[in-house]
């Protein structure tokens, strides 16, 4: 998508951080072909430097090495930048689940999730 | 003065007031003579006095007069009388002139010729110019000049050539100035001869200060300067003879003293020697009557003797056993560390082939050992060995040990001769090794004679060839159950009650045991008559008679049910044990792997949800979902692959060893433990080293140990911050022939106290653990011939180390 023109703003992303390069495509390739706009990034670092203020959402696996998910929640929410937070998660894990909740995420989805899921909870978020 | 004819003063004038220092009232009217006359010349003047009375005037003489101060003039008198009217003499005049100073001179003049003339020293007078005015008579006799031939010539006449001209103007310079000079002149007499004389010249002067003359006193030293030239020539001749006599001395001295250094040499040499035959006799006196049980004191006590007289710090008797150098008895000074009592002979190929073959080793520093020893050097480096003497122990040719002397706290040097001498110590050595050595077979032999008194406790029989039993002992009872009279009526009841599952076994047993008679032996179960199952351990050994004749088997049997039972016990305990490790451990995987199976999974569903989509849109977007199906394709493979190392893990392989890539094998690990890790928020690394050979080991179980190692680092880690938590996993190659892998963590650490039981069966500190893990480890990396230990890390966090026997035949 093309934002050359100065004055429109910005239209909202849909931000996907994970560290699994086959489920960032996938992911990709699912909200494309909802009509959304994605950016997807391998790191929370990546995409702290790149994109952490623009407008949209964030699907955000909770598990990486080095910066997790609650990890950059945590973060983005230290420099005041409240973008909504969808989080992916391959566990059950409940006590991970409930600190993201408290964290203020949006939906919680476990991975394998069906694209309805994922698509309604973007939409909510953005 | 005027004196009457009685002699007596009647007048006495001025001028002999003065001369005599009388007054004249003082000397009026007394007699002349008895006032003013010497003694000596009373009669001289008296008798002069008499003729003037007598009339014969005038006269003349001179005498001398005392004066009032005792002192004498000379006086010259002119004498004459006054007469009477008779003619009669009435007065005498004499009129006196004071000549003392003109007296003097001219006597002394008089001598001093005389001197001159009649003295021993030769004088040459010249004038001022130079030109002889006189010589003395001595001159004539000294010269062989006559006066008449010297006078009016110069001295010249008589120069010898001798002195240098600046030697006469020296002379001349100093005389012309007034002074006087002394000297040596050589001279020449007149008939050629030269002579040597000490000159004095002076030169004289008249009233107004102008030289006149000179006169030169001369003596003749000529033989003074012989006795001179004479003394000189002997002074030199003795220093000459002296210098020759010290130098000989000198000579005989060095010749001495090196010769009482070349006996001190040989003497020291030979008390050496003396010292080393003594020890050698002594010690081998001390090894003439060797008891069992005294060996080892005995030979410690001989090397320790060696020792303190090699001055060495440390000494062994070593075997050679198996691949190992054993140090059999050993002794070390205080403050040196002790030989070890095993090396590994691979440690030592160099050393251990040149004492195989007979040959010595000594060196007085490790850099002296030849470059084909570089091994041996390090590890005489690290066994703190800087100088050694090694000598072989050889038996029949055939090398059995050695005897070794080793300096540790520095490099020296061996005297040559005394490791020379050693020989005889081999020998001796070698020879009570080889006692020893009968002696402890000898002990083994009585162990066994012992343990065949115990057998007799045992079941025993003898089983002739035809079958029958020849012999049953009574002991069979109390093991089978049946007395020995039911084995002697039925031969055949051991196989009956042989339990069944057993029955074939021990059936080819005999069948052997009788076909090809030999020492045999097996383990089978008996069924006793009250039900009882009991383990035989069976031993059958063939009798024979003296010409070998086979007269059958003789049997003993041992009830071995209770070792055999605390076998299997401990066997099926182990084994049940390292599965329960293996299901948590699989547990664990099952975990990790349905995360790792649920990422493919998402990606699938997704890209087919994406892809139905995409066909959906108007138009379809083909590319799309092509590309959406060639990543369901992948994830479709990721997810088998995950499946596949799930059930490899699972799979009971073959248990057969084959090459391993120990890295590969690390790789695959950490993939599988991969979600695992991140769950915990563990950071690992794996510090391949490469190239790494292959290792000989069971695929499944070195995964397991590693898969235990690196769950206990992630485990030990979860009590510190997330971003401390650090694992490595690191693999080297260890000399000689071993791979380690090491896997550390930056947790906490082992507890000392932990350190010491953590290789423990149920052993744990963790609230769920087994305490299984890594006792089956390390029996896992033992059983395959390596090590596994632990340590702390400096820094922090603990390090598992395993190492395991690299493949022989490298990687092609």
């Amino acid at each position: 998508m093309n934002s050359a023109l100065p004055l429109s703003p910005a239209p909202p992303t849909v931000f996907v951080v994970d560290d699994d390069e086959q489920v960032r495509r996938a992911l990709d390739r699912l909200l494309r072909s909802a009509g959304l706009a994605v950016r997807v990034f391998h790191s929370a670092p990546a995409f702290l430097e790149q994109a952490a203020d623009q407008p949209g959402c964030l699907i955000l696996d909770m598990k990486m090495p080095k910066v997790s998910g609650l990890d950059l929640q945590a973060i983005l929410a230290d420099h005041g930048l409240h973008m909504p937070v969808i989080f992916l998660t391959g566990h059950s894990d409940v006590p991970a689940t409930v600190r993201a909740m408290k964290g203020g995420a949006i939906d919680f989805l476990t991975k394998r999730f069906r694209a309805k899921d994922l698509l309604a909870a973007v939409h909510a978020a953005l | 003065v005027v004196v009457d004819t009685q002699g007596r003063i009647v007048r006495f004038n001025q001028a002999c007031e003065q001369v005599s220092g009388y007054r004249f009232e003082e000397v009026a009217g007394k007699v002349c003579w008895d006032l003013f006359l010497v003694p000596e010349e009373l009669e001289m003047v008296q008798g002069i006095f008499a003729k003037l009375v007598a009339g014969e005037f005038p006269t003349y003489c001179e005498n001398y007069w005392r004066t009032r101060d005792n002192g004498r003039r000379r006086i010259m008198w002119s004498n004459t009388v006054l007469l009477d009217e008779n003619k009669r003499v009435q007065y005498v005049i004499a009129t006196g002139v004071d000549v003392t100073q003109a007296h003097t001179a001219e006597s002394r003049l008089r001598v001093l010729t005389r001197a001159m003339e009649a003295g021993p020293s030769s004088v040459v007078i010249t004038d001022a110019q130079g030109t002889i005015t006189y010589v003395n008579p001595a001159f004539a006799r000294l010269t062989g000049y006559a006066p008449e031939e010297v006078i009016q010539k110069t001295p010249r006449l008589w120069k010898s050539g001798k002195h240098p001209a600046e030697f006469y103007a020296a002379l001349w310079q100093t005389l012309v100035q007034g002074r006087e000079w002394r000297g040596e002149f050589c001279n020449k007499k007149k008939n050629g001869e030269l002579f040597w004389v000490y000159s004095t010249i002076s030169p004289i002067k008249d009233e107004g200060g102008k030289i006149t003359h000179f006169v030169a006193v001369v003596v003749d030293i000529t033989e003074r300067k012989h006795y001179e030239q004479a003394l000189e020539q002997s002074r030199q001749e003795l220093e000459h003879k002296v210098a020759e006599r010290t130098s000989d001395l000198e000579t005989t001295v060095q010749n001495l003293l090196q010769e009482v250094d070349a006996r001190r040499r040989v003497e020291n040499e030979i008390q050496h020697l003396l010292q080393c035959e003594r020890l050698v006799t002594e010690i081998s006196t001390d090894f003439t009557h060797l008891e069992a049980g005294c060996f080892e004191t005995r030979v410690r006590e001989g090397i320790r003797r060696l020792m303190v007289f090699l001055k060495a710090e440390r000494a062994s008797l070593s075997e050679f056993v198996g691949q190992n150098i054993c140090a059999t008895v050993s002794c070390h000074e205080d403050g040196i560390p002790p030989t070890p009592p095993r090396i590994p002979g691979t440690e030592l190929p160099w050393s251990r082939a040149q004492l195989r073959v007979g040959k010595r080793i000594v060196f007085s520093k490790i850099d002296d050992l030849p470059g084909e020893a570089a091994w041996d050097r390090e590890t005489y480096r690290k066994l703190g060995t800087q100088a050694l003497i090694a000598l072989p122990l050889v038996v029949s040719g055939k090398t059995i040990g050695a005897l070794v002397f080793v300096n540790a706290s520095g490099a020296r040097n061996w005297p040559a001769e005394t490791v020379q001498r050693l020989r005889l110590v081999e020998d001796l050595f070698a020879g009570v090794l080889m006692q020893w050595r009968s002696e402890k077979a000898l002990t083994g032999a009585e162990r066994r004679y012992h343990a065949v008194a115990d057998f007799m406790q045992d079941w025993e029989y003898w089983e002739s060839p035809e079958g029958a039993l020849l012999f049953c002992s009574p002991a069979c009872e109390r093991i089978t159950g049946c007395p020995p009279q039911q084995f002697l009526a039925d031969p055949k009841l051991l196989h009956k009650i042989v339990l069944q599952e057993d029955a074939r076994l021990w059936a080819e047993f005999h069948r052997e045991a009788f076909a090809q008679p030999q020492e045999r032996s097996l383990q089978f179960r008996i069924r006793r008559p009250d039900g009882a199952i009991r383990w035989i351990e069976h031993h059958s050994r063939p009798v024979t008679d003296e010409k070998g004749t086979f007269l059958g088997l003789r049997a003993s049997n041992r009830d071995h049910t209770d070792v055999k039972q605390a076998e299997l016990e401990s066997q099926r305990l182990h084994e049940e044990l390292a599965r329960v490790a293996r299901m948590t451990m699989a547990d664990h995987l099952a975990a990790s792997l349905a995360h790792e199976l649920r990422q493919p999974l998402a990606a699938i569903l997704s890209n087919a949800e994406a892809a139905q989509q995409f066909l959906e849109s108007q138009p379809p977007e083909h590319q799309e979902v092509r590309e959406a199906l060639q990543d369901i394709v992948q994830n479709d493979d990721r997810a088998s692959q995950i499946i596949r190392r799930l059930r490899g893990f699972y799979r009971r392989a073959s248990q057969e060893r084959a090459p391993l890539d120990l890295n590969k094998l690390i790789d695959e690990t950490l993939s599988l433990l991969r979600s695992e890790l991140i769950l915990c928020q563990v950071s690992w690394q794996h510090n391949a080293s490469s190239p790494l050979p292959l290792v000989f080991g069971d695929r499944v179980e070195i995964q397991q140990v590693l898969m235990n190692l690196i769950l206990n680092a992630r485990d030990a880690m979860l009590s510190s911050p997330p971003d401390t938590r650090y694992l490595v996993v690191g693999t080297a190659l260890q000399r000689p022939n071993h791979a380690r892998v090491s896997v550390s963590d930056s947790g906490t650490g082992i507890d000392p106290a932990t350190a010491e039981h953590m290789f423990e069966p149920f052993f744990t500190t963790k609230e769920s653990g087994m305490g299984m893990g890594l006792p089956i480890c390390r029996s896992i990396i033992e059983a395959h011939d390596g090590r596994l230990w632990a340590a702390n890390h400096p820094n922090r966090g603990a390090i598992f180390h395993f190492t395991i026997p690299v493949c022989k035949v490298s990687n092609p």
